[in-house]
């Protein structure tokens, strides 16, 4: 009996002889009758308050005549969305027999390409997932846009600005109100006109989501949401011995040893409410704990618990910033040794627990999952592939986020399924992007990135992935229920990523871009000549004219900006590799004249179609000008579908049949609202799929009678 | 066990002294600082990650049931984890309460001692009672010092072993009753008309559990089980409203306890 079930008992016999005029029984009695009564008494009001204004609810909406699921076909509409999965690869496993689950959808529904946008990367294609519409009507491009007055590159999906109006109060400047937060994602998604029509909907995580938008049901947003540095990820690297550096997605700090003690800080983001007050800052101590690979860590003021080469959980950071303002987020810590002192430490994520801004629609459904499911990643982009690239972290720590992340995403997915059973779910998991990207040299063994490097350990990752999704699919189809449709979908398919093209290098070859006399030329379009430059290039795609009277020092006329693309649209379009003896751009998309919509001005005029196994070269995606126009992808990104939208289909599996020949990513938003028998707006550019519904178990059986 | 109790009614005594003049303030003080001392206790007993846990599973299934209002269903489901969580909830907290029910008691003794019972008023009568454990003695007598006038003989009540008289303090002042039965003396402190704090011990008892909450007076030997002074209850002032101590304690002890569990990272 342990020392502490003794003193128990002792206790307890001290109180069985406590006299009936102390039946008090003080705090801790207390405590647990207080709470429990506010539990106790808060669901009571809540059941009564929804009970009692229920009939008055459903009374509102008939008079804003939404008949909620009066002409549905269908109960429900599940859309397990496994972004960058690719029906080659699916096609290929479920042949060899492995992805049972896969097989059987299609063969008793369907399995078809999904055909994806241009340009093929993840916002552009979930914005037309969600709007039914190109790129010309919802205005997401790519990652990134330009800004058409310093050139600089611009998140293209949102814009998160500082409050509008402060008080100073001596040295502190007090915001009077919110950040502000613009999504500039324009049209609207489905979710938002079944709504309108007084059908639920349920959505997790689909990209471009953030900031998230009021509309009957609820969201938790994806990609863009920032870390709160407020910045894509930045990771941080702590270190003791020798100089360390990373040219992108993180932060390098050296810690201060003191014996057996390393000290050092978190970095968070600017002081919100002090004049220079600078970044806020969470020191921390870290020491080796009483057994063998345990770390104990101090921060501020908590004990921390690590294991070095373990991941922590999600572990709450506050920064105080003055005033009793705290901005709060979250971290996993990996101590990767301690003697000399290496720790890497996930981007500091927004606390779903205490949102610093809105991650969800409502505001408490982030905070609901968080109570329900514990802390979760709330990054746009959760996965580290930064870290991993530049060897921060290895591709076993890469997979051990991914599945945590994939587990995180798994439990709010069936969450969701079994709180909506009428209506829609959909819910993008980003596993096989991530994955696809990290260890798609695996699976081209003359891949630059191979060289000097393990390609046996990890062989298996990406088939794994794929047997991992099959088993989702089918955990999920086991959670539907009949009249269900399920919708397992993919944005776009995957291909190697070996040699990356400079389109910018290109481009100055050619005499569309030059640079300042004596200017070596940089990231971000460093040194470049305004004044004789006609064309620049910029994210992972695009090419933009610098038009006249648009772009701040434009130069070229309005009236030659066809001329000029089609001048380099022809020359670029197949471009050879001579020293790879391949064709490296297969096709140049002219925008204006795949679109048309009211945000065309807004992308980029051309988009390079590049053959399998090339893309934009990283330097050319960050706008630099210099270097040679090819290049070897020596990063463990490796994969990627940033090439021609032909070659990387996403693909479709339903439990229905689809007769349509060539659906379209654009065509699951319509798909969706004529299911539930909303009227399909003008503007959106997709087609109903044409499907043939399972029939419900009734009329299934009263066929087989006839039958009989 | 009287010098346990002795070292403690000392450490209150010494809690009170300031308060002389505000007995109330000894009560809020004392309650205030039971409060954060049982937080602490609580926290250091109790499986603070489960408690956190099952109250962040209660207010998930609350917020449940805001979010999905539309869907009766979800409601009552929710509304039955609630209750079932909270069950949860409560078995959690069993053992700290085991830890801290005795140390509440000790406590709440203490406060009984200096805020249950009121001095005998000069002129007023009062009851005072002896328990003994066999039956009582034919010639057991209760004398009383100059300024106390034993207005009764004793009336006995065989059948509880009991024996009974009626005093009457005439001044004020902490006086000895002595009583004397079977040859031997037992005394009995009364108290009289003393104003503001101080400690009124209604029973002087025998036996290791007896004393434990009857702690202001050596314990008896001998024959007797108890002497007991039936003192009216004190009337205590709170900013100008007569309120039970128990109640005082009650809330302040609570209110400061949920008050300092963010400072003192406690899940309650």
């Amino acid at each position: 009996m342990s020392p502490r079930a003794k003193l128990a008992i002792i206790f307890a016999s001290a109180l069985a002889l406590a006299p009936a005029a102390f039946g008090y029984v003080g705090p801790g009695a207390g405590f647990a009758v207080v709470t429990s009564f506010f539990a106790v008494f808060a669901s009571l009001v809540l059941a009564l308050f929804a009970f009692l204004t229920l009939p008055f609810r459903r009374l509102v909406r008939r008079i804003r005549r939404r008949r909620a699921l009066a002409k549905a076909r269908v109960g429900r509409v599940v859309i397990l969305g496994l972004d960058g999965l690719s029906p080659k690869i699916v096609g290929e496993m479920m042949a060899d027999g492995k992805l049972p689950h896969f097989a059987r959808l299609a063969e008793e529904g369907t399995f078809k390409p999904l055909a994806t946008t241009v340009p093929a990367v993840s916002p552009v294609a979930w914005s037309s997932f969600q709007t039914g519409t190109s790129p010309a009507r919802h205005n997401i491009f790519d990652f990134l846009t330009r800004d058409r007055a310093t050139y600089l590159p611009d998140l293209s999906s949102a814009r998160i600005g500082p409050p509008r109006r402060y008080v100073n109060l001596g040295k502190f400047r007090i915001p009077l109100g919110k950040a502000s937060l613009r999504l500039l994602r324009k049209s609207k998604p489905f979710w938002k006109i079944l709504g309108d029509h007084g059908v639920f909907s349920n959505v997790i995580r689909v990209p471009i989501t953030f900031p998230p938008e009021k509309f009957h049901g609820v969201s938790l947003s994806a990609m863009c949401v920032p870390d709160l540095l407020g910045t894509q990820g930045t990771f941080s690297y702590y270190y003791e011995e020798g100089d360390a550096s990373v040219s992108e997605g993180g932060q390098c700090i050296k810690v201060e040893r003191n014996g057996r003690e390393v000290s050092s800080h978190l970095l968070g983001p600017d002081n919100p409410i002090k004049k220079a007050g600078g970044q806020l800052r969470v020191p921390f101590n870290v020491r080796p704990g009483k057994r063998d690979r345990e770390v104990e860590m101090s921060l501020d003021g908590a004990r921390v618990k690590l294991s070095v080469g373990t991941y922590s959980d999600w572990t709450p950071v506050a920064f105080r910033a003055g005033l009793g303002v705290r901005v709060r987020g979250i971290a996993r810590f990996l101590v990767k040794s301690l003697q000399p002192f290496e720790m890497y430490v996930t981007p500091i994520n927004v606390d779903p627990d205490r949102p610093a801004l809105p991650i969800s629609h409502p505001y408490i459904y982030a905070v609901y999952l968080s109570k329900l499911l514990g802390r979760y990643a709330t990054l746009g982009l959760a996965e580290d592939t930064w870290a991993l690239n530049e060897g921060v972290i290895n591709e076993g720590q890469f997979l051990e986020q991914v599945r945590r992340h994939h587990n995180e995403r798994e439990r709010m997915f069936f969450d969701a399924l079994d709180k909506t059973k009428q209506g829609v779910v959909a819910c993008v998991f980003d596993t096989p992007d991530r994955v696809q990207h990290m260890f798609f040299r695996y699976l081209t063994p003359d891949h630059p990135a191979n060289r000097g490097r393990d390609t046996e350990k990890y062989a298996g990752t990406v088939e794994d992935m794929y047997v991992k999704m099959d088993e989702l699919v089918g955990a999920t189809a086991d959670k539907l229920a009949p009249g269900d449709l399920l919708i397992v979908m993919s944005d776009h398919g995957f291909t190697s990523f070996a040699r990356g093209v400079n389109v910018n290098a290109w481009l100055a070859r050619e005499g569309y871009l030059t640079l300042k006399d004596g200017a070596a030329g940089g990231k971000w379009l460093e040194g470049v000549d305004w004044s004789r430059t006609r064309a620049f290039a910029l994210g992972l795609a695009g090419i933009y004219v610098n038009v006249a009277g648009r772009e701040r020092q434009g130069i070229v006329p309005r009236d030659g900006v066809t001329a000029l693309k089609k001048e380099i649209a022809e020359k670029l379009k197949g471009l050879r590799d001579d020293a790879r003896g391949r064709v490296a751009v297969r096709d140049v998309y002219d925008l204006g004249e795949m679109y048309s919509g009211p945000y065309l001005a807004g992308g980029p005029e051309l988009v390079v179609g590049y053959d399998a196994g090339y893309r934009a070269s990283w330097d050319s995606a960050t706008g630099g000008t210099a270097g040679d126009v090819f290049e070897d992808n020596v990063k463990a990104w490796s994969g990627d579908h940033c090439v021609a939208a032909d070659l990387v289909p996403g693909v479709l599996f339903t439990n229905a049949r689809v007769t349509t020949k060539k659906p379209h990513i654009v065509d699951i938003a319509p798909t969706v609202l004529e299911l539930f028998g909303v009227a399909v707006p003008s503007y959106m550019e997709g087609r109903p799929l044409e499907l043939e519904l399972p029939p419900e178990p009734e009329e299934a059986e009263k066929d087989v009678n006839e039958k009989a | 066990m009287w010098y346990f109790n002795l070292a403690l009614t000392r450490l209150f005594d010494a809690l009170a002294w300031p308060f002389q003049r505000w007995p109330a303030g000894g009560l809020l003080l004392i309650s205030a600082l039971t409060g954060v001392a049982m937080l602490l206790v609580f926290k250091a007993t109790s499986n603070q990650r489960a408690i956190r846990r099952t109250r962040d599973l209660i207010r998930a299934h609350l917020l449940a049931m805001r979010l999905f209002r539309d869907d009766a269903r979800v409601v009552v489901e929710s509304q039955k984890k609630v209750l079932r969580t909270n069950l949860t909830y409560l078995r959690y907290a069993v053992v700290p309460i085991v830890f801290i029910l005795p140390i509440v008691v000790l406590i709440m003794v203490q406060l009984d001692l200096r805020y249950g019972p009121a001095p005998a008023q000069p002129g007023e009568a009062v009851v005072v009672k002896a328990i003994f454990n066999g039956a009582v003695d034919d010639d057991v007598t209760l004398a009383a010092p100059p300024g106390i006038v034993v207005e009764t003989p004793a009336l006995r009540i065989p059948y509880k072993h009991e024996a009974d008289w009626r005093v009457r303090p005439a001044k004020a002042g902490r006086f000895e009753l002595s009583l004397k039965s079977k040859g031997a003396t037992y005394g009995k402190e009364l108290v009289a008309g003393e104003a503001g704090v101080g400690r009124v011990s209604s029973r002087r008892v025998s036996g290791i559990w007896s004393q434990l909450t009857n702690p202001g007076e050596r314990p008896l030997s001998g024959d007797l089980v108890a002497i007991e002074v039936k003192y009216p209850s004190r009337q205590n002032k709170l900013f100008g409203l007569g309120v039970h101590w128990v109640l005082t304690f009650f809330v302040v002890s609570l209110v400061a306890a949920f008050a300092l569990k963010g400072v003192l990272k406690t899940e309650v």
